[in-house]
């Protein structure tokens, strides 16, 4: 919704970017002249390489005029789901969980001269950044330029921050705990230290999450920049009251839905910090450490981040917009519709996992519960989450970024230009290759993590099959919104 | 290699055969052989010999089931494969 709000307003510059992406790969002119029987299976093969993300690539950016006549929507589709199915069929061919076990705990430490002192001094500059950046983010929101390409708050929120550093969180580590303003903020100021009821679990944080998205999705944030100013605010005197209540840690770890959202991030991320320093990992391998299942409530919260940008996209969606206005005309409110969605959304999301947790449960004849099955092999889905982040969202982070940029270098005055960079043609293949990376470490990890607690080497793979199924399902729904043409969504 | 034990939440369905416990961690299992594969892959070290015997020819049973099930998995795969492939001749020639 952002992207598509910002899309819009950033009108020119994007037409020349789709331009630039949508130019068919292979038109109908070029296949002919090289379909003979020996070329024949390079070319499908490279179609089957590179079309998903072509189409993927255009149609997120809104363009439907330049669909190329190549490959329809559906097999681009189902393309993506035989490649999710593929990489399990060569998972299910790696049972040595020695092997596996060893390929997961591979890891470089990298120590930090003199810890003590760079590691606080980084601390404080990451919080002093973060501070500001707020600061600047609620000022630039009032006083800044009209137009969303030379608004800091919007170009820092929207672009810096939900797009670019958002990806950082998953791509190197999650330094939000440093980089949060609130909760740099919140230490300053005295609690009550209430803390949350155990019973509350993180379920607060799940509903937070679900309504931010709401909020997102319903008020036109990233074009209007005291309306952003105004939501900073009010996300900051209801963080400051909750941490103020709760405490800090207390809220912070188990309500602040943006805390959340990063933690979970940072845990398929391929840098954390340790006691003796930096601690590299292959990227996904700490999600198969686990020493016990998840419990409900962190199930429920990586399903609601991965139906979060799930949603974020189908309400631009042609077939969205028609059910919504078929509600529409039954005389639902559109606040309601739109809150029924990302309720039903999320619910089908958890149903859909909940059923495969049930059917790997009897398929194995395992006395192992639903519950723990469910919770065990949650963290498979966080890559696949990650991935279809990155799909949205870089093209849209590099167009803007030098905008961000020319809006930071001189942040008290409006910038008088927005500089919109031009993605190459090529830049498709980088954004298939995070794309099938993503879904390839999901499938793994729910490997490694199979072969931890099924005895043998069948049953685990076995237990698999619902799992697949489902992540066919998310990937399949993913590509069907991304390719679907941008239209804007009804009523808002 | 970690040397961690996992214990998962466990429930017997009260219709289904009586189930098997682990001697060493107590964690039920519903058939023999799941259980002598457990006992040799988590407590090695500990096993007694007829433990020891019986995840052998475990190991062995599961062995060869695996080498079937692995053509299975390659046959499927290839099943795949060919499917995008034919897929994508006849959408091109059909464009």
């Amino acid at each position: 919704m952002t992207t598509e709000i910002l899309r819009t307003d950033f009108g020119t510059e994007f037409r020349a970017l789709e331009g630039e992406n949508n130019r068919p790969f292979v038109g109908p002119a070029a296949l002919q002249a090289v379909l003979n029987v020996g070329q024949y299976l390079a070319v499908v093969l490279m179609l089957v390489l590179l079309s998903g993300p072509v189409r993927a690539h255009g149609g997120s950016l809104g363009g439907s005029a330049m669909r190329s006549a190549s490959i329809p929507t559906w097999l681009t589709i189902v393309t993506g789901g035989a490649i999710v199915a593929g990489s399990f069929l060569f998972t299910s061919l790696l049972t040595d969980d020695e092997a596996v076990r060893s390929v997961n705990a591979r890891s470089l430490l990298l120590p930090l001269p003199d810890r003590e002192r760079l590691g606080s001094g980084l601390e404080s500059l990451g919080r002093a950044v973060g501070v500001l950046l707020l600061l600047l983010v609620v000022y630039r929101g009032f006083v800044g330029a009209a137009t969303p390409r030379q608004n800091a708050a919007i170009l820092v929120v929207w672009v810096g921050w939900w797009a670019g550093y958002s990806m950082t969180t998953y791509l190197i580590g999650n330094t939000w705990p440093v980089l949060n303003p609130w909760r740099t903020i919140a230490s300053w100021i005295p609690s009550l230290g209430r803390g949350v009821p155990n019973r509350f679990g993180k379920w607060p944080a799940v509903v937070g999450l679900l309504v931010l998205v709401y909020i997102e999705v319903f008020a036109p944030l990233a074009s209007d920049s005291q309306l952003l100013a105004i939501t900073v605010l009010a996300y900051t005197t209801v963080t400051m009251i909750g941490a103020g209540v709760v405490g800090v840690d207390e809220w912070f770890e188990r309500v602040d839905p943006l805390s959340a959202v990063y933690r979970t991030y940072g845990r398929m991320a391929p840098f954390h910090r340790t006691e003796a320093g930096i601690e590299f990992r292959i990227p996904g391998a700490r999600l198969t450490e686990m020493q016990d299942a998840e419990s409900t409530d962190g199930v429920a919260l990586i399903i609601a981040l991965l139906w979060a940008t799930s949603y974020d996209g189908i309400v631009s969606t042609a077939a969205w917009n028609s059910v919504a206005r078929f509600f529409g005309t039954l005389g639902i409110p559109p606040f309601l519709i739109y809150f029924l969605a990302l309720v039903t959304g999320f619910l089908v999301f958890l149903g859909a996992y909940r059923w495969a947790a049930a059917n790997a449960r009897s398929r194995t004849e395992t006395p192992i519960t639903e519950r723990f099955i469910e919770g065990w092999f949650a963290p498979a889905l966080v890559p696949i989450a990650a991935g279809y982040h990155v799909a949205h969202f870089l093209a849209y982070f590099l167009g803007l970024a030098p905008a961000l940029a020319v809006a930071l270098a001189n942040p008290l005055v409006p910038a008088s230009t927005g500089y919109v960079l031009t993605v190459p043609g090529w830049f498709v293949n980088v954004q298939l290759s995070l794309i099938i990376l993503g879904h390839v470490l999901g499938v793994w990890v729910a490997h490694s993590l199979g072969l931890e607690i099924f005895p043998g080497k069948i049953r685990a793979i076995e237990s698999q099959y619902s799992f697949i199924a489902v992540m066919v399902f998310y990937t399949m729904t993913s590509l069907w919104i991304i390719t679907a043409p941008y239209v804007p969504p009804a009523y808002l | 290699m970690t040397n961690r034990t996992i214990n998962p939440e466990t429930r017997i369905n009260s219709n289904s055969e009586e189930a098997v416990e682990c001697p060493h961690c107590g964690r039920p299992f519903t058939d023999d052989r799941p259980l002598a594969l457990h006992v040799g892959e988590t407590h090695r070290g500990t096993l007694d010999s007829a433990e020891e015997e019986r995840y052998e020819s475990a190991r062995e049973a599961e062995d060869e089931d695996l080498f079937i099930f692995h053509l299975k998995m390659v046959v499927v795969l290839g099943i795949l494969y060919a499917a995008v492939v034919l897929g994508y001749m006849i959408t091109i020639q059909t464009l």
